[in-house]
């Protein structure tokens, strides 16, 4: 919809409403995510922002309690129909969570897992050099060379964070869903990983969602602004910035909600 | 055994109710100053119960093992040496007791009744928390509880009636009967009726065990497994299963407890003889009776006045509450190694 021209959309909503139980969540969203962006989502606590997210990779599928209707399509194809392999959509869409969840298990094993489920074949020295580029591209190798057969859980919440994108990384996704990634960190994590974030952005497309405007801002292309299960408005970060559409985006933005 | 085992649980239980209650009106510090020192005292007073039901057992049990050493455990004949030290004149005592088959008993129905409980088990677990629907879960899962809560006896009970002539008539022909007249009787009660009736009593323990060890690995394991696109099951075995794995330890740690220590059911269902089952027999093995050692405390109960006879009971009560004490002890060595790693390295 409002995207330029010549980008092409890696994810598409349309009109996608989805209930817990009786409870609505969202009401008929449609989002077009242009591939090898960043997408900002933003809005007040308890929107809906986390339960789009979840519905990119299937996520919402542990809850019992959830339905929803509405297209979801990846690459143009529909990720919701009886014969989709909800293992591979969630190997194309990965996702990292809120609070840093690395497995209790050694900083390379943690790297390591996904590639060996994956591709049971590779090991040794392969191997080694997949955990030491996806350490690199997270931007964590530095810190944690030394230290790659110490629990993945001796490490601060931010390298943790890190070490969980670094492992989503090893794995080869197209998509990198992120849900409030810096919430648990302090601003020195949070720029590392905002860096990171803009440096990932030239191979995956990245959809992330933050109640930090100012982080909504600096890094992302596009940004989606939820009220209560409304995607409310959805254009380039610059515009929404500047001069939005609607009166209560405006609100949101210049801190007079509510 | 059983009365041993007692002992520990209604100490712990006047721990808990009295102290709290007692104090409640005196002022906080006192009270608090009361409640501390009261819990201190039982707790000393529990440790030091148990340790005079130690002192009693081995002080009862040391003539029969002095008298034999370790024959005690490795010669058989329990049967025909009681009988001698049940007749012996008070003059002229008699102090030979074998236990083997007593031992062996115990071993081959507590390892039998493991062999099929501990997958069947954690089959159910699994299947109970990660992949049957909550209206179905509670059910079932308060059907596990009880099961795991009905007294040994009933189990005995409709082993005795169902499973014992059920194998006596499918399973055991003539010809068995025939080649093993010359070691004891086929007739149904025998290991495999003791390995079923064990089986089905510590079933239910495990299953509610790790089921709950299953239950609160973090969600944002299993989430982050699945959000780096591996499937439900391979998260289940490589990342579910090793973080509660402590936990499904203990379970099998305290399933395998109950079954050393199960006395009725088996006295039941596994005919009361101090056979030695022999493997080199092929599948008869099954079929044969034995003894195990909890048992043969309660079926032999009627020789406590002979002091040769007490001394020997008392030596079995002995053995098992030495593989108590080495079942806590892995128990323990367990909990430890959470503390310590709570990892999934190794
Ligand atoms: N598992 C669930 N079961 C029932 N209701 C849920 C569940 N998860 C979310 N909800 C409800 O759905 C609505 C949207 O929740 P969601 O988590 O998507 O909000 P959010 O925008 O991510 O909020 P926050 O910024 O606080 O994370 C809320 O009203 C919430 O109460
Ligand atoms: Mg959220």
């Amino acid at each position: 919809m409002l995207n330029t021209v010549n980008e092409k959309t890696k994810l598409q909503a349309r009109e996608l409403s989805a209930w817990y139980g009786r409870t609505p969540a969202l009401k008929k969203v449609n989002v077009a995510i242009p591939s090898n962006s960043i997408v900002g989502l933003i809005g007040p606590s308890g929107c809906g922002k986390s339960t789009f997210l979840r519905c990119l990779n299937r996520m919402n599928d542990l809850i019992r309690s959830f339905r929803q209707e509405g297209k979801i399509t990846l690459d143009e194809k529909d990720i919701y129909t009886q014969d989709t392999d909800i293992v591979l959509i969630r190997r194309k869409v990965g996702m990292v969570f809120q609070q840093p969840n690395p497995f209790p298990m050694s900083v390379f094993d943690n790297v390591a897992f996904g590639v060996r489920e994956h591709n049971r074949g590779v090991n040794g020295k392969k191997l080694e050099e997949i955990v030491v580029n996806s350490l690199n591209q997270a931007n964590l190798w530095d810190e944690v060379k030394d230290k790659l057969h110490q629990s993945g859980l001796s490490l601060s919440g931010g390298q943790q964070q890190r070490l969980c994108i670094a492992r989503l990384l090893a794995v080869k996704p197209e998509v990198i869903l992120l849900d409030e990634p810096c919430s648990a960190l302090d601003p020195l994590s949070t720029g590392k990983i905002e860096e990171l974030l803009l440096e990932l952005k030239k191979s995956y497309t990245i959809v992330v969602v933050t109640h930090n405007l100012g982080q909504a801002f600096r890094i992302s292309d596009y940004i989606g602004f939820f009220l209560l299960g409304q995607l409310v408005e959805f254009g380039p970060a610059a515009e929404l910035a500047v001069k939005p559409k609607e009166k209560v985006t405006a609100d949101y933005i210049s801190g007079h909600f509510g | 055994m059983n009365h041993l085992d007692s002992v520990p649980v209604i100490k712990e239980e006047v721990k808990v109710i009295v102290t709290p209650k007692v104090f409640l009106a005196s002022s906080p510090s006192v009270k608090e100053f009361l409640i501390e020192k009261g819990l201190f005292l039982f707790t000393i007073l529990s440790s030091i119960l148990i340790f005079f039901v130690f002192i009693f057992v081995a002080k009862e049990a040391w003539p029969v093992l002095r008298a034999n050493g370790l024959a005690f455990i490795f010669t058989g004949g329990w049967d025909q040496d009681f009988y001698q030290a049940w007749v012996a004149t008070a003059k002229e005592p008699s102090w030979h007791f074998g236990a083997l088959p007593l031992i062996c008993g115990t071993i081959f129905t507590t390892l039998g009744a493991l062999c099929f409980t501990l997958p069947l088990g954690l089959g159910c677990a699994i299947f109970l928390v990660e992949v049957c629907p909550p209206w179905f879960f509670k059910p079932v899962e308060s059907t596990v509880r009880l099961l795991a809560a009905i007294p040994s006896v009933i189990y005995g009970l409709v082993a005795l009636l169902v499973v014992v002539p059920w194998i006596d008539r499918h399973l055991i022909t003539n010809e068995m009967s025939l080649r093993m007249a010359k070691v004891a009787a086929l007739d149904g009660t025998s290991l495999l009726a003791g390995i079923l009736v064990l089986g089905m009593m510590i079933v239910p323990i495990f299953v509610a065990l790790a089921a709950d060890a299953l239950r609160v690995v973090p969600k944002a394991y299993k989430e982050g497994s699945l959000a780096l696109g591996v499937s439900h099951w391979r998260t289940i075995i490589k990342i579910m299963l090793p973080v509660a794995k402590k936990g499904i330890i203990a379970g099998a740690i305290l399933a395998t407890g109950r079954a050393i220590g199960e006395a009725i059911a088996l006295s039941m269902v596994t005919g009361s003889v101090a056979n030695i089952p022999n493997p080199s027999h092929g599948p008869v093995f099954f079929l044969e009776p034995l003894r195990t050692l909890a048992s043969t405390v309660v079926d032999n109960a009627e020789g406590m006045g002979v002091p040769t006879c007490e001394s020997a009971l008392f030596a079995c009560g002995a053995f098992l509450l030495v593989s108590c004490v080495i079942l806590s002890f892995f128990a323990r060595l367990v909990a430890r190694g959470q503390k310590q790693g709570g990892g999934l390295n190794g």
